[in-house]
């Protein structure tokens, strides 16, 4: 039981993946995935940026003390034995050696999810399974804003997306494993600016995020390794000025630690590193610590 | 057997950076222009001399001089913007100030973070395009 309760704190904790430019990637929900009513997570994520990789695979090292510290609240409430809906609210803080910091709202997302694949028997193989439809809200500013004169000032993305996903739960004795996987689609939006030399249509595309990871348990303590891969279309600009961009690519390699404070809350430490594993293309690379606590109420 | 495999499809999915530096990045990616010119025009075949008198950077506002070899009749004024290619965004508009027939000072050139970037020149006339050209830059 403890084991069970500790992967599902490990897969509640949501993940998200910086896009190459500026702004978080896309996130997946903190879902409810044990016999909770609700659940509320707090993480605070310290990142820095270590290197650009340039979209023909080249790699640069990044010197400017490129930070965001992140405090992203999440909420999840069951609505029915099968439905549930939730939020996830980050604040802010970028900083760099370059320009002077900035603070604030993130882009919010809210989601519905589905426990599409219900573990109502023991079986072998079969894993646990909730599908979910998220929708992420432009609520912070980005770099098709004017306003934004450095990278501090782009906290967001700047596009509505709306992304759909599954993710699969299963344990064995002391081990346990997970898999998520999501695609979403950004949406186009118009930009008027002496920036862009008049009017021009940023056109984002389709996106794509997978997690695979493992986790080995002992009494109240787990620790797990998790690994990602997030894939963005390129953002295409057609108008005034146009630009075919460039596609992304990046892999994100998690260690993890949990501690189960009691049944109803535990608290997790976890860093990622985007620069260990794979051919990233196109993205800024990232070495973060999560620091999380989660307060559950069981039904 | 099966530890040996595990162990080398974790080697084979390690990263393999490959740096470049920024010198290395102009030299492959800076266009031949003639004689003592930073690029040229393509359409008209005027020379581009471009000056930084602050920058590039992505620390503070950058001010660049360009300085147009060539006919000046084809061409009664200049715009830029900057271009980030990769992630395919820009930035804060600049300032233009025409310093003489041939000569333009562009000021608040912003670029919002480190990396590939582009100033995107346009020559126009009566308000018709007639040329662009790009500067290609690595922004520190």
């Amino acid at each position: 039981m403890k084991t069970l309760i500790l992967v599902v704190t490990l897969l509640n904790v949501s993940v998200s993946w910086a896009a190459s430019c500026c702004g978080g990637g896309f996130s997946v929900p903190a879902l409810i995935l044990g016999d909770d009513k609700a659940q509320v997570t707090g993480t605070y994520s310290y990142s820095q940026v270590s290197e650009d990789v340039l979209q023909n695979g080249k790699w640069l090292r990044r010197s400017d003390n490129n930070l965001t510290q992140t405090l992203k609240l999440e909420g999840a409430l069951l609505l029915s034995e099968e439905w549930q809906s939730g939020f996830t609210l980050p604040v802010i803080t970028k900083s760099a050696d370059t320009s002077s910091s900035s603070s604030g709202l993130g882009d919010i997302s809210l989601y519905a999810g589905h426990e599409t694949f219900p573990e109502k028997s023991y079986s072998p193989w079969k894993p646990k399974g909730v599908t979910f439809l998220q929708l992420t809200v432009p609520t912070s500013p980005s770099v098709y804003d004017g306003s934004a004169l450095t990278a501090n000032e782009s906290r967001g993305r700047g596009f509505y997306s709306l992304g759909a996903g599954l993710a699969l739960l299963k344990a064995w004795r002391v081990w346990d494993a997970n898999f998520t996987a999501e695609v979403h689609r950004s949406f186009s939006r118009d930009v008027s600016s002496a920036a862009y030399g008049g009017d021009v249509e940023v056109q984002p595309g389709w996106g794509t995020s997978q997690t695979f990871g493992i986790g080995w348990n002992r009494g109240d303590y787990r620790c797990g390794a998790a690994l990602s891969h997030l894939f963005e279309e390129a953002i295409r600009i057609r108008g005034a000025t146009s630009s075919d961009g460039a596609d992304q690519r990046n892999f994100t390699f998690t260690v993890s630690g949990s501690y189960m404070v009691n049944l109803e809350s535990a608290v997790t430490l976890s860093y990622n590193d985007q620069s260990l594993i794979g051919n990233p293309v196109n993205s800024s690379l990232s070495k973060t610590w999560n620091l999380s606590y989660q307060q559950r109420w069981p039904r | 057997m099966k530890k040996l495999f595990l162990v080398l499809l974790l080697a084979t999915a390690c990263a393999r950076p490959d740096y470049i530096t920024r010198e290395e990045w102009l030299r492959e990616n800076t266009p031949p222009a003639s004689g003592s010119c930073t690029l040229n025009f393509p359409q008209t075949q005027l020379c581009v001399k471009a000056e930084w008198l602050t920058g590039p950077n992505s620390s503070e506002a950058n001010v660049l001089v360009i300085t147009l070899d060539g006919d000046s009749s084809v061409y009664d004024e200049m715009s830029a913007l900057l271009w980030m290619p990769s992630m395919g965004h820009g930035s804060a508009p600049v300032q233009i100030t025409r310093l003489s027939a041939t000569q333009f000072k562009i000021s608040n050139v912003y670029f919002i973070m480190p990396g590939d970037w582009e100033v995107r020149l346009t020559l126009k006339r009566s308000g018709q395009t007639v040329d662009q050209a790009a500067l290609g830059l690595m922004v520190p």
